[in-house]
């Protein structure tokens, strides 16, 4: 089964990318997408909270981000599973992508990330130099 | 009918991103290629043109350009996949993304790098500047 990571921190950016990969869904001959999300890892004693309620946030936060993503595949009928994950966000992507099977990447060329005005953002570069699947990169 | 542009410079990279765009063919929808050789001889054209005519130096360039396309239409006659293509003059990056637009393409799929001085780069910078200026989707393949 041919399955596309797309990587959302839930920017217009990033939902542009799901939206254009349905564009292309015909000729991709996708079997299924994986939506994913990454948020930063948060250790207890953050703004005072303990273990469970630092899980609750970091799900809540994942699920705001895949929101848009998630509606267009639903709409376009497209099979998907949806990852929230931990971590830093270009290795985490470089390892889901080989822990799903994925053939190849679309990503906002750049994100939300506090440089967001770099032309292509870091997130972008980090994830080409730690995978060798193809990606494609829209605005 | 999904047209896509595929800058080449004849190397590994570029054939992989080509190779990359044929896969795209297997669905049995309708597909054309645009294939693009980009030669920038702007710089030294100024000196050249002092031992070399302009009709000479031309049709070397052309020749690069025709040499640079000689592997990608290979392998698109092979895998019988449409194209059309053209070798093209100007600042690569600049010229890719403006002939992608002229040409009505809706995205462009395009090595990584390609034969750069400096290949310790993850991205080479004609993709890196092709990324920045194309409001169409860009597939990088390495």
């Amino acid at each position: 089964m041919r399955t596309v990571l797309i990587p959302v921190d839930g920017s217009p950016q990033s939902t542009m990318a799901v939206a254009t990969l349905l564009r292309f869904a015909d000729y991709e001959r996708i079997g299924q997408v994986c939506l994913l999300n990454v948020q930063p890892e948060l250790h207890p004693g953050y703004r005072a909270l303990d273990a469970a309620e630092i899980a609750a946030l970091t799900l809540q936060q994942g699920e705001r981000a895949l929101i848009d993503g998630v509606r267009l595949l639903e709409e376009a009928g497209i099979p998907f599973q949806i990852r929230i994950e931990t971590g830093a966000v270009a290795p985490t992507i470089a390892r889901v992508a080989e822990e799903t099977g994925a053939e190849q990447i679309f990503m906002g060329s750049q994100g939300r990330g506090a440089i967001a005005a770099f032309v292509l953002g870091s997130v972008a570069i980090k994830t080409l130099s730690l995978t060798s699947l193809p990606i494609t990169l829209v605005r | 009918m999904l047209k896509i542009l595929v800058p080449v410079d004849g190397s590994e990279n570029a054939k992989r991103a080509l190779a990359h765009v044929i896969e795209l063919t297997q669905s049995g929808l309708p597909l054309q290629v645009h294939l693009l050789n980009v030669q920038s001889p702007l710089q030294s054209k100024i000196s050249l043109n002092a031992i070399a005519s302009q009709a000479t130096l031309d049709a070397y360039f052309h020749e690069l350009g025709d040499e640079a396309l000689a592997a990608g239409l290979a392998l698109l006659n092979q895998a019988r996949v449409p194209y059309q293509y053209s070798v093209e003059f100007g600042p690569p990056a600049k010229t890719i993304v403006d002939e992608a637009q002229k040409r009505g393409c809706h995205r462009i799929v395009m090595g990584t790098r390609g034969f750069g001085l400096i290949s310790n780069l993850v991205v080479g910078s004609i993709a890196y500047q092709v990324v920045h200026l194309s409001t169409l989707p860009v597939t990088l393949v390495q």
